[in-house]
């Protein structure tokens, strides 16, 4: 074994003689039992991939149909930006700004039977038959993300990552 | 003595197993409920399925997974989310079937919830979990599939099935230029440029990067701009073009719907940003005015352009577009010719013949290996791990689909360039190609493609204008890299759909329905004589029966289908009279466009005719259907608006 090695051993250096290859010794014997076990750390790089967009897996789904169905009036994040929001009145609201006050069974219920089914103008039609429940809540979770205020879903994505 | 200590310590250690210890748990979780159900402690649980070589005991431990009343209950014990459990009955399908894992384990560890290196079956993560959808069902866009319907439609657009076997996938899907007469078309300054880096010309090249060496560069082109197969181009008067009209007219035909130029534009053919670097004006000329005499199996149409629009139109794209990228590279100097045998060489050792077609070569290499039982492959550890990589089967894939030189140097293999969400999709799709295939009745499959050839004079004309490179007569037609046709509109009953006169008229000048939508139909210049035939051909043959049906027009029926646009709120994505959306089509003097019947049918049930339309299922009762298209179809039209572009 070169000295050069040894060198950046750490503890070992203050030992004495006898014991300057005794615990190297040991510890490549406790690697090697342990590699028996477990492989060498790496990083999982496809679940990484996977990961990227920093939204859950029923969010991202949520987003798609989203995207889809809904964005040519809410604006693709929901900021009631879309193509065709300036042709309604009432306009398609700001999600981050106002969703935060409706309740969820009643988003589900907005989504499912449109806004007329909760007493509101006819402009946002039913859903729940095209979409079916699964999809549904799918949108629920993608717009639970989506209301927070932008600071706060910040830092759920710092926390994600 | 041994034999009484190996009985004592097997009944201590099985009394105190950790299923039977959760068991105990479970029932003192819900005492009333659990007992019940399951009687207490319910014994060691087990699904054993012979024909798909399963046997799972997870429900020994998760007890609660049928009892929806459990969706709040700790683990081990939740119930499963969602509607899963309705379709994949546990009874009939397992656990591990899905999720992957150890089904005859009793212990959280031997189960393998958590990957262990080199354990040949984890349990999949989510993402991971659509391989194994995919292992059943081998349609090309399983449904509730994300990851997986992405990376078959990505393998299938990068024409892997050129140079290995894909199950599912066939060599007819191929698609890249025969490389004939290449030395009339490109300069070698593009070529080297090319071949060096496909994406410096192409951001969005379908092309791999094949990591060629200088020497082999200049081999390749000396051999490639050879005179193979030359066909002679067509000449034209260069000192009467006309640039600008060619300009207007590039606009007018709608290029750009399959087209990109500076970043905008679709993706069905290559993006023009660059091509009068590319592509010499004569041999554009000579495309525009008859591509499929160069390429029979393109997907363009053939436009029916004078050879003076051609010619305009060739001086337009070789003038504007005529800047190579900024850092394109090539030098323009003509190839050594001592070099093409050599070329020749790389040519066949990398298998270019497999996608490209060349005379004097066969038409497929197939010189990879089978990709049938890839998901169970045995890997070597060694890349990965010098690379810090977790040595799992999907990581090996992942890094070898993102480039596969990080896996072996002198890969044959060209990298593709994925982005790491492509690869990442292309890694579940390959995963889901086990040795072992589930039984047939198990499995679900896309039903078999029936060839489907128009014949006649409107096949002539179905083949002229390409109808099938973006719309779909039986399930046949082009597919994109998204794996949909470019075009919602299937033709297969079209002629139920549309009255034969819009048919005519829209052929031979199409002009924006939905006027949201970015892929529009181009103006081709179809002839008014092929129109009639193309129209009088879908509206006799393309026909649904079941749609053939009348919708009463009285006075009554049609104010209670106003009653009904007002109050669904219609306005907001069509425009009636004045006002409306910009979402769905202008319906002022949509009777004369829409058949009454199809109306109805559309109206009742949107998803069964094009599953994720903007136009939602409101649950309409037949008669309100009937109302409401009588309304529609009685707007009268706008007098202003003429058939615009």
């Amino acid at each position: 074994m070169r000295d050069g090695e040894l060198r950046g051993g750490g503890p070992s250096r203050r030992r004495g003689e006898g014991t300057r290859l005794l615990l190297p010794t040991a510890v490549a014997t406790l690697l090697i039992a342990a590699g028996c076990h477990k492989a060498p750390p790496g990083k999982d790089a496809l679940q990484a991939a996977f990961r990227d967009d920093a939204l859950s897996a029923p969010q991202a789904l949520g987003h798609r149909i989203f995207l889809q169905r809904c964005a040519t009036c809410h604006g693709p994040q929901g900021r009631g930006d879309g193509q065709n929001a300036y042709n309604l009145q009432p306009s398609p609201p700001d999600f981050q700004e106002s969703l935060a006050r409706v309740p969820v069974d009643e988003r589900r219920r907005i989504i499912e039977g449109g806004t007329a089914s909760v007493g509101r103008s006819p402009l946002c039609p039913p859903w729940g038959r095209s979409l079916g429940p699964d999809d549904v809540d799918a949108v629920l979770a993608w717009l639970d993300a989506a209301s927070r205020p932008a600071p706060q879903a910040e830092a759920l994505r710092a926390r994600r990552r | 003595m041994a034999l009484a200590v190996t009985i004592v310590w097997a009944v201590v250690t099985e009394g105190r197993a950790e299923w039977r210890l959760l068991q105990h748990r479970y029932a003192s979780l819900e005492p009333r409920e659990a007992a019940g159900e399951e009687g207490g402690a319910a014994g060691l649980q087990q699904i054993w399925l012979p024909d798909l070589d399963r046997v799972d005991r997870c429900t020994s431990c998760h007890l609660g997974i049928s009892t929806p009343e459990h969706q709040d209950a700790p683990q081990p014990f939740r119930a499963h989310p969602g509607r899963w459990l309705e379709i994949h009955r546990p009874d009939r399908y397992g656990c591990t079937s899905c999720h992957g894992g150890q089904g005859e384990a009793t212990t959280y560890r031997g189960a393998a919830h958590r990957p262990i290196p080199y354990w040949p079956e984890p349990m999949a993560s989510r993402e991971l979990m659509e391989a194994r959808c995919g292992t059943c069902h081998r349609e090309r866009r399983p449904k509730g599939t994300d990851w997986l319907a992405r990376g078959r439609a990505l393998m299938a657009d990068r024409n892997c099935v050129a140079c290995h076997e894909v199950p599912g996938h066939d060599v007819a899907e191929v698609r890249a230029p025969r490389l004939d007469g290449l030395a009339l078309k490109v300069p070698p300054s593009w070529l080297r440029g090319w071949l060096k880096k496909p994406k410096s010309y192409l951001p969005k090249s379908r092309m791999g990067d094949f990591r060629l060496s200088e020497r082999d560069v200049e081999a390749l082109t000396a051999f490639l701009l050879q005179p193979h197969g030359q066909l002679p181009l067509d000449r034209a008067d260069w000192s009467k073009a006309d640039p600008e009209k060619g300009g207007e007219l590039f606009r007018a035909s709608r290029c750009v719907t399959c087209h990109e130029v500076n970043g905008r534009g679709g993706t069905l053919g290559p993006a023009l940003t660059h091509v009068g670097a590319k592509a010499s004006r004569d041999w554009l000329y000579s495309w525009i005015r008859d591509p499929h005499r160069f390429q029979p199996k393109t997907l363009m149409p053939r436009f029916r352009f004078t050879d003076e629009q051609a010619r305009d139109l060739a001086a337009y794209l070789s003038s504007e577009f005529g800047d190579p990228p900024r850092d394109f590279v090539g030098s323009d100097a003509p190839p050594s010719a001592s070099l093409a045998k050599e070329g020749r060489g790389i040519y066949e050792k990398r298998g270019c013949y497999s996608c490209h077609e060349l005379e004097g070569f066969p038409s497929l290499a197939r010189i990879g290996p089978k990709l049938g039982a890839i998901g169970d492959r045995v890997l070597e550890p060694a890349p990965l791990a010098a690379r810090g990589i977790e040595t799992t089967l999907p990581n090996w894939l992942f890094t070898k689909v993102s480039g596969p030189e990080r896996v072996l140097e002198s890969a044959r293999m060209p990298t593709f360039g994925f982005g790491e969400d492509e690869a990442a999709a292309v890694t579940v799709a390959l995963l889901s190609l086990r040795a072992r295939e589930a039984p047939p009745g198990r499995t679900t499959r896309d039903p078999a493609p029936v060839p489907y050839e128009p014949q006649g004079e409107f096949g002539a004309l179905v083949r002229r204008y390409r109808c099938l490179s973006c719309h779909t007569i039986r399930g046949s037609g082009h597919v994109t890299a998204t794996g949909a046709p470019l075009s919602t509109v299937a033709l297969d009953r079209i002629g139920s759909q549309l009255t034969r006169a819009h048919l005519e008229h829209f052929i031979a000048r199409p002009y924006g329905v939905r006027v949201g939508l970015q892929e529009r139909m181009p103006h081709l210049n179809v002839l008014p004589e092929e129109a009639r035939t193309l129209a009088q051909y879908l509206s006799t043959v393309m026909v649904d029966d079941a749609l053939e049906k009348a919708v009463p027009t009285d006075p009554a029926t049609v104010a209670r289908g106003k009653e009904l646009f007002e109050r669904h709120g219609c306005i907001a994505c069509h425009i009636a009279g004045e006002k409306g959306g910009y979402v769905g089509p202008e319906l002022n003097g949509s009777g004369a466009r829409l058949e009454p019947g199809w109306a109805v049918a559309w109206l009742l049930e949107p998803e069964r005719w094009k599953p994720g339309t903007l136009e939602p299922d409101r649950g309409l009762t037949r008669p309100e259907a009937e109302a409401l298209a009588a309304y529609v179809l009685s707007l009268p039209a706008r007098k202003a608006k003429g058939p615009g572009r």
